[in-house]
């Protein structure tokens, strides 16, 4: 009987070792996951291993559609959501993959993820299977959450929700939602405030929370544990929820004082939540009970598609008017502060090396030094938002609201700037520049009036 | 014939004897003899075939504006003062764009508005953006009062005496109050007209409003040396006086006042350090606010006898 059972286990083991070969065998490819959902990773981490500034373009997809979502990168493809149609694209050349209709309506981004061969009751499968994008189709009362084939972009899944969905859908990729089916789970909040977990399998409710307010925000997941930001609109309120992964259960809350609104999303690195909020805050929460680490004035809100980038002992927060912010994650303390042209109502920081990326609603994408805050490349991509940007490890992709899909490359031969930003204050220069106004809007006043026009004498 | 020959003119109007009556020096009366208040005409269109008491809007322009901008005082006091402010938005982290660098030293309650909103922008908390405005509202009292007494002596060259000190104050506690008046005008149009017009359009009003009633009043205060209340009450009259031409000129500062915030470059993002530029549009836009100070300083002197002074006598009918 013990030699039964030793044999049992040994080849359990076996077969789940053999089971990407298997896999692969059966025509199931394995591909790498590099920028799979918003922010990298269900954590929103937002660092990529590169490729370093300086930039030149790698490719440009003229794809005739209105990105309103994505791109991710994942399963091989880079994936965009535009009003009426999802596009895959290949992250290499720019060559379209497939294209695909979908129900037009506002979309968060979308999420790329193996689909798994069982390993049965865990929401994160170990073992590649055929690839699917997941992504929000339709509006109100008609809205889906469609998973669809990597390689094809037929739908394979289609499960209803109950009101529109603009945040983004995130995959749990550790063990930590329970589904019912082997395949995992998948994460995403509505307008009516409720956020889902359903399996990805069979669309079969896992859990439903009713948060209230409006959930605009990217989930986050670390472990054992959920974050989203939700805000009331019409009353001004937001709070950050977390809830526990495995039940749904709301485990604690933060809702600061006063009339606020404009939410981030959440990152969640190492325990510590970190979330801009409407109060005008950087903030850093424990992630487990919801106490207030510290937290750090900033200079607007933020947008709800915005989340803090981790660069290594620091974190970077960027609020929609444009402020990015170097902060200690320790303390909070302000390392330097940059403001790039346009608002960040859909671009989000990414770490890239040494240096952070991002796209900005003028349409200018602009790489700064994690070290100095300066400036060190920028270009403009047009008139429209440039947006979020993803990486395949080798490219930044971009999915500008007005223009081509492009992708960006290190460029060997390109060289760097050393800008300030335009909110650093240089007091000399400022008093040099008003003592020479003075100067000559004074003598140009005194000799246009005491010698050109002079006063009309009363009669 | 003209179509002068074919206006009524009223008997107790003279136009032409007010714009060619020498500017008098204003007497330190509390209570002026009272003018018979004429009756009114009622609706909203009633006044326009009727004469206006002010004089016309050029030669309010070419008598007033060339005697402020002529005085170096007045433009050094207007120069340091928009200095000073760029300085108190810079310290508490505002960043005045030359947007708003422009309306530094606009008439109220344009300048007050934009004193309210920059610094609420960037102040947590109602009590710290409210001791900052009140700072600001009092320097800016300062700097009116100085520039209201310098003007009406420039404009009228037997202008006002300086006051005494315990006057000094009185009127600097009066200007205080109208410019919190005017403020509390403008904050609170929007929120009422917002709700069937948008708020922006309620901003837009509130400022035309608040310069048509109020324009006057801080330099009735400062020429007439009467409290806030009754300055509050006389330029309320004087705006309500016959004809268009008060209207004329509120409306031409107000267009003045939204072509410069529009055209005025600012470029992606302002800078926080000011260019030679910035800073020399911004100071020649303040010689611009000082002459129509001074246009609607030249105007109330020459319609301040027919403003009635005191509250309004209630009449026995019956």
């Amino acid at each position: 009987m013990r030699h039964l059972i030793r044999a049992s286990v040994i080849a359990a083991c076996l077969a789940v070792l053999a089971l990407p070969a298997g896999a692969s065998h059966f025509g199931v490819h394995s591909f790498e996951d590099p920028w799979p959902m918003a922010g990298g990773g269900p954590a929103h981490e937002s660092v990529a291993d590169g490729p370093e500034p300086p930039y030149r373009t790698a490719w440009r997809a003229g794809i005739d559609a209105e990105p309103i979502a994505g791109p991710v990168v994942g399963q091989g493809i880079a994936v965009i959501v535009a009003r009426g149609e999802v596009i895959a694209l290949d992250p290499e050349t720019g060559d379209e993959r497939w294209r695909v209709d979908r129900e037009r309506g506002p979309a968060g981004h979308p999420a790329t993820v193996h689909g798994g061969v069982g390993l049965g009751g865990l929401g994160g499968p170990s073992t590649p299977g055929p690839g699917r994008v997941w992504a929000v189709d339709g509006e109100g009362e008609d809205t889906d959450l469609v998973g669809r084939e990597a390689e094809t972009g037929e739908v394979a899944r289609r499960f209803p929700l109950d009101a529109s969905s603009s945040g983004g859908v995130t995959i749990p990729t550790l063990p930590n939602v329970p589904t019912p089916s082997s395949i995992g789970s998948v994460i995403v909040g509505d307008r009516d405030g409720v956020l889902h977990a359903r399996g990805r399998e069979d669309g079969a409710e896992i859990w439903r929370a009713e948060l209230g307010g409006r959930i605009d925000s990217a989930p986050a997941i670390s472990e054992e544990i959920v974050l989203v930001t939700t805000q009331e609109i019409e009353e001004r309120t937001g709070r950050v929820v977390a809830l526990a992964a495995r039940t749904g259960e709301e485990t604690w809350s933060f809702a600061p004082e006063g009339n606020v609104a404009g939410f981030s999303s959440v990152t969640v690195v190492g325990g510590v939540a970190y979330v801009g909020t409407g109060d005008l805050s950087a903030r850093a929460l424990d992630a487990e009970t919801g106490e207030r680490l510290w937290e750090t004035r900033t200079r607007a809100p933020f947008s709800p598609l915005t989340m803090p980038a981790i660069a290594g002992d620091a974190v970077v927060f960027a609020d929609v008017l444009g402020h990015l912010y170097l902060l200690d994650r320790e303390t909070g303390e302000e390392r330097w502060l940059f403001r790039v042209p346009g608002f960040l109502t859909r671009g989000s920081p990414v770490v890239v090396g040494d240096h952070v990326v991002i796209g900005d609603d003028s349409g200018q994408v602009s790489a700064i030094d994690l070290e100095t805050g300066h400036l060190v490349w920028r270009r403009d991509l047009g008139e429209g938002a440039a947006g979020a940007i993803a990486t395949d490890g080798h490219r930044l992709i971009l999915a500008p609201a007005d223009g081509p899909v492009l992708a960006l490359e290190h460029d060997p031969e390109g060289t760097l700037l050393d800008e300030p930003s335009p909110t650093t204050l240089f007091l000399a220069t400022a008093l040099l520049n008003y003592a020479a106004a003075f100067a000559a809007v004074l003598a140009g006043t005194l000799v246009l009036f005491r010698f050109l026009i002079k006063p009309r004498e009363e009669g | 014939m003209g179509r002068k020959g074919k206006r009524r003119r009223r008997p107790s109007a003279p136009e032409r004897s007010v714009q060619e009556r020498a500017p008098a020096r204003p007497e330190r009366v509390d209570k002026r003899e009272e003018p018979e208040e004429q009756p009114r005409p009622r609706g909203l269109f009633a006044s326009a075939g009727i004469p206006s008491p002010y004089p016309p809007l050029g030669r309010t322009m070419a008598a007033s504006f060339p005697r402020a901008a002529r005085d170096p005082r007045i433009l050094v006091i207007v120069f340091l003062f928009a200095l000073g402010l760029w300085g108190a938005f810079t310290a508490i982290g505002a960043e005045p764009s030359p947007r708003v660098m422009v309306v530094f030293t606009a008439l109220p309650p344009i300048s007050t508005f934009f004193d309210a909103i920059l610094t609420s922008s960037v102040v947590p908390g109602a009590v710290g953006a409210l001791a900052i405005v009140v700072g600001i509202t009092i320097a800016r009292t300062i700097m009116l009062l100085a520039v209201i007494v310098l003007t009406h002596r420039a404009v009228h060259e037997a202008g006002a005496p300086s006051p005494e000190r315990h006057t000094l104050l009185g009127m600097l506690g009066s200007i205080f109050a109208i410019q919190a008046v005017e403020l509390g005008l403008v904050l609170a149009v929007p929120i009422v007209v917002q709700a069937f017009l948008g708020p922006q359009v309620g901003v837009l009003a509130a400022w035309i409003l608040g310069l048509y009633l109020l324009a006057m009043a801080p330099i009735i205060v400062a020429v007439e040396r009467v409290s806030a209340a009754e300055a509050l009450r006389r330029s309320f009259r004087a705006a309500r006086l016959p004809g268009f031409r008060h209207t004329g000129l509120v409306m031409l500062y107000f267009a003045f006042v939204l072509w410069l915030t529009s055209i005025t470059p600012t470029g992606p993002v302002p800078p926080a350090t000011p260019t030679l530029l910035t800073w020399a549009i911004t100071l020649a836009t303040s010689v611009v606010h000082v002459g129509f100070l001074a246009a609607f300083t030249y105007r109330w002197v020459s319609v301040r006898e027919q403003v009635p002074a005191g509250p309004r006598k209630r009449s026995r009918t019956g």
